[in-house]
């Protein structure tokens, strides 16, 4: 019988299988087609120039896994970016990244090509 | 079909919707916040009951009216103040040098620029959870809604 200290929290570990399931992964407010956030709506144009697939799991209604999210990342805001399994802040991050010429090679290799 | 706007509590207008979808689009957008942290339930009602015309009255306050609501209510409950910024994040950095922009005159959409010896060695994730962390008690509070952040080095700057 399992330790229930063991136990994985199963919000977390839906948040595992969404990180995992897309190479690109935005929690963010609202859908595409109806960001509720203009920094989320920020952050799905910053990938837009990408052109590769992204996805935004709404987490607006969700204040638990908003929550299991703060934990997990240490980071108090949304949106949060994932690429190929690991956090990257937002645009705050990102920006500065693109302005490197870091974002192009990051998500080439995260796509495998 | 009437048309409505969704407007924030910081006095933007979001987006327009139309019909039924309005009204949908603008219970949700009660909840909706930019780059915002978790903020307590005490904060959270009063600007919901100040800030948004009830939908069960019929008619929707004029957008002009709306704001002044949301206006009055952000002088009640406190604005933060440039110089009180400085002085949660000097209590971890005491160094640190700030600037400060108001994105939407409302003090409470910032833009922040930090620049501290204490980010020397850190990556920009680091250098932005100190900033978090160094205002964590506006955060939360709601004195701050949201915030756009630069963090540099003396170096770097």
């Amino acid at each position: 019988m399992a330790d229930p200290i063991q136990m994985a929290d199963p919000i977390q570990e839906e948040i595992n299988k969404e990180v995992a399931a897309h190479k690109i992964l935005i929690y963010g407010k609202g859908t595409k087609q109806m960001p509720m956030c203009g920094f989320t709506k920020e952050t799905m144009q910053f990938f837009d120039k990408y052109g590769y697939p992204y996805e935004l799991i709404d987490v607006l209604s969700q204040p638990t896994k908003r929550e299991a999210l703060v934990k997990m990342t240490n980071w108090p805001t949304l949106p949060k970016v994932f690429i190929d399994g690991q956090f990257y802040g937002d645009t705050d991050i990102l920006d500065p990244m693109a302005a490197k010429g870091e974002i192009e090679p990051l998500l080439k290799k995260a796509f495998g090509k | 079909m009437a048309h409505s706007y969704v407007v924030d509590i910081h006095h933007h207008v979001l987006q327009s919707t139309t019909g039924d979808r309005g009204r949908g689009a603008r219970r949700a957008m009660r909840e909706t916040c930019e780059k915002s942290a978790t903020r307590s339930s005490k904060f959270q009602k009063p600007r919901t009951s100040l800030g948004y015309p009830s939908s069960s009255g019929g008619s929707e306050l004029p957008l002009g009216l709306a704001l002044r609501y949301c206006y009055y209510y952000e002088i009640e409950e406190g604005m933060i103040t440039p110089d009180v910024l400085t002085e949660y994040l000097r209590r971890i950095m005491p160094d640190a040098a700030v600037t400060v922009s108001d994105r939407t005159g409302t003090m409470d959409h910032l833009k922040v620029m930090v620049i501290s010896a204490a980010f020397a060695g850190k990556n920009l994730l680091d250098r932005h959870r100190l900033i978090y962390q160094a205002l964590d008690g506006p955060l939360k509070d709601g004195r701050i809604h949201a915030l756009e952040l630069t963090a540099k080095t003396t170096d770097e700057a």
